[in-house]
């Protein structure tokens, strides 16, 4: 079987002990994943935590410095240039060729994935079409939009119609039309066999992802779907309007069973952990407050929530073991 | 000072601090121009490769020529038996200045005739023909006057005015009139096509990694040569466009002839261009911004200016700015040029230029492509 023509199910990504240091900084530390065909696999953490550097690695354009990972069947560390042939990438500031128009740089993009030149026009139109580009072939890429430059970005990077598409923060700054538009895109390419793996830190989007990658401070703190990650987290979440809400809320956050409370405009959200029941927490802090609660609902956990608490704890393990050691 | 402006020259000195490119050239900068000017460059012409074409082959030739040598303006190369071989001595650039022994030299001295020598001399550096000539000249006329003393003491006195026993016949080939468009306008062509097609191929890649472009270039299966190559052809043309440009208006405005082939010329100079195009590129490897490129390509033009020829006399530098000189693509440009806009020197005169370029070319392709990574960091 060979590596081009992958079968369903078939993993694409797979990463063990993933390591890379700079100089002292450990930039991603022991991080083991799978990814399948056809999946839409988020790599979800705040900024700084290693997201870009993972993508890099697999990209083949930086070396770990510790584990192994292979894509699409080769060695990201001694085969990165057979990576390169078979993917696409679209970095984190989505640069074009500011100073060529879509339809050239689109044509850029294909020789340089070797696009054979009697096919590149053929294929050129085709993803002007697929992205509603059409009209704006002959304008300069640099006086485009954000929303619009991410879809050139989007289609430069899909021109050699790559099995494994890598997306680096592809919505930042991004209307929420467009972004919207843009992940129908996404789930198009997932339904026709294209690997998706994108990094994000928003929390919204995440949700849209088949499966999630949660990195933090370089570590892998949980994969799985975002159904599975909110659920093992355990927290009940209710949304509260009460009055002196900020009081509240300073109140609530003594509590040990609190996980986290957010203000949502007048609305206080408040999660706990280990299943404790938010609402009766709420009406016990709130009584010795002696603050009105004047609307309780039960609120679905999200994604964001089971973040927050990941971070939370990680950052108390970190406290916890700074304090043993010094 | 307020505080605010002190905050601020605090700020600018922190960055300089950590931009080592500018401060290495702050500091590196005025110490080699001072090497430069200072040591380097000396106008007084020492050591012209000179030959000789001795038609006497007598006692006396011999100690001219020697007497040639001891003043240490000439290094003489060679003997020659033509002026052909003088010509092709030229052209080729083994000698700027060839001494001329008539048959009957030693005969004419002892009989009291007037000895006749010739010099001969490469026009195409007004500073060595004047340097040449000068000092010909003067050794010339303190042994005509030795000779004159000693006449007169053996005739003692009186009696018909005597013939000057040693005369200086002073030939300019190659830019008889010696004008200086006609040395300068072919340099120029070398000197400008220095200064832009480095700065043309240092800003490339230098700008594509700031506008983020150059990561999209590394992810891509692009081969690293395919890029360097790719970098740089297009740019040749444009060189091409700028050299016809300067001979085309050299030629129409100051009359400057063209003695050899143009299709040499252009073909040679593909090889020039190319090679400063390399430069330019491998700058862009060190570069981290298109400004750094930029200082970097102007730091570049300055040891051109000086040290190839283009200024002063390649013969007048001491040795260790010539072995450095011989690493410029402008150097050997610079004799292709001259030689066959101005003298119509062949192929065959040139070919060790050609094999200097090419391998400064090659030399510049394989260190910018294994400089270009394509991984980060």
């Amino acid at each position: 079987m060979s590596a081009d023509t992958p079968t369903p199910h078939e993993t694409v990504i797979r990463t063990t002990h993933l390591s890379r240091t700079f100089g002292a900084l450990v930039a991603v530390r022991d991080v083991s994943l799978e990814v399948t065909r056809g999946e839409i696999f988020g790599v979800l953490g705040p900024n700084g935590a290693g997201k870009s550097t993972t993508i890099r690695m697999l990209c083949g354009i930086l070396d770990p410095t510790g584990g192994t990972g292979t894509v699409i069947g080769f060695d990201i560390a001694r085969e990165a240039e057979r990576i390169k042939e078979r993917i696409g990438y679209m970095t984190q500031r989505f640069s074009l060729y500011e100073d060529l128009t879509v339809g050239e740089n689109l044509r850029f993009y294909a020789g340089i994935y070797g696009v054979p030149f009697l096919r590149r026009r053929a294929r050129v139109d085709e993803v002007l079409a697929v992205t509603g580009l059409t009209g704006r072939r002959r304008q300069l890429a640099g006086t485009l939009s954000g929303g619009w430059k991410q879809r050139v970005a989007l289609a430069c990077a899909t021109i050699h119609k790559p099995q494994l598409l890598f997306l680096d923060e592809p919505t930042a700054g991004v209307d929420p039309v467009s972004r919207r538009e843009f992940w129908d895109q996404i789930h198009e390419l997932s339904a026709g066999g294209t690997t998706v793996l994108l990094t994000t830190h928003y929390m919204d989007e995440a949700e849209r992802c088949h499966r999630l990658a949660f990195i933090f401070r370089g570590t892998l703190l949980d994969v799985g779907t975002p159904a599975e990650i909110v659920a093992r987290r355990g927290l009940r979440v209710v949304e509260l309007e009460v009055d002196k809400a900020t009081l509240a809320a300073a109140a609530l956050r003594q509590r040990p069973e609190v996980e986290e409370v957010a203000h949502y405009g007048h609305v206080l959200r408040v999660a706990t952990r280990d299943g404790a029941d938010p609402e009766q927490v709420a009406r016990a802090v709130l009584g010795e407050l002696g603050a009105e609660l004047l609307a309780a609902r039960p609120a679905r956990a999200t994604v964001e929530d089971a973040f927050v608490a990941m971070v939370r704890a990680d950052d108390a393990v970190a406290r916890a073991q700074a304090e043993g050691a010094s | 000072m307020s505080s605010r402006a002190l905050v601020i020259a605090w700020k600018e000195l922190l960055q300089l601090r950590r931009d080592r490119l500018t401060l290495a050239m702050m500091i590196g900068l005025p110490v080699g121009q001072l090497l430069l000017f200072g040591y380097a460059i000396n106008t007084d012409v020492r050591h012209i490769p000179t030959v000789v074409y001795d038609q006497d082959r007598s006692a006396q030739s011999r100690d001219l020529a020697r007497s040639m040598q001891a003043t240490g303006f000439y290094d003489l190369v060679g003997e020659v038996s033509s002026y052909d071989e003088i010509e092709r001595a030229m052209r080729g650039g083994q000698a700027r200045v060839a001494l001329v022994v008539p048959p009957h030299y030693a005969s004419d001295l002892t009989r009291g005739r007037t000895a006749s020598v010739q010099l001969v001399v490469d026009g195409s550096d007004p500073q060595v023909v004047a340097s040449g000539l000068n000092t010909a000249s003067s050794l010339v006329l303190a042994r005509s006057s030795r000779l004159l003393v000693t006449r007169l003491g053996q005739r003692g006195g009186g009696g018909a005015p005597m013939a000057e026993p040693m005369h200086l016949e002073p030939v300019t080939w190659y830019n008889p009139d010696l004008r200086t468009a006609v040395f300068i306008v072919p340099g120029l062509v070398g000197v400008i096509l220095t200064m832009t097609m480095v700065v043309l191929t240092a800003m490339a890649l230098a700008r594509e990694r700031e506008r983020g472009t150059l990561e999209q270039l590394i992810v891509s299966p692009v081969k690293r040569l395919e890029l360097v190559v790719g970098k740089i052809v297009p740019y040749i043309g444009i060189g091409y466009v700028q050299m016809t440009l300067i001979l085309l208006a050299g030629h129409l405005v100051f009359a400057v002839p063209i003695a050899g082939s143009l299709p040499l010329l252009y073909g040679l100079a593909s090889l020039f261009i190319a090679a400063n195009l390399a430069i330019g590129l491998f700058f862009s490897t060190l570069a981290k911004t298109q400004q750094q490129a930029m200082q970097m390509s102007f730091f570049f033009i300055l040891p051109n200016m000086l040290l190839s020829g283009f200024m002063f006399p390649f013969e007048a530098m001491p040795r260790p700015a010539q072995w450095m000189a011989q690493a410029l693509p402008l150097t050997h440009f610079l004799r292709i040029v001259r030689g066959i806009v101005l003298k119509g020197s062949t192929f065959a005169d040139l070919s060790g230029e050609l094999l200097w370029l090419a391998g400064i070319l090659v030399t510049l392709v394989a260190l910018t492509s294994a400089r270009f990574s394509k991984k980060l960091v």
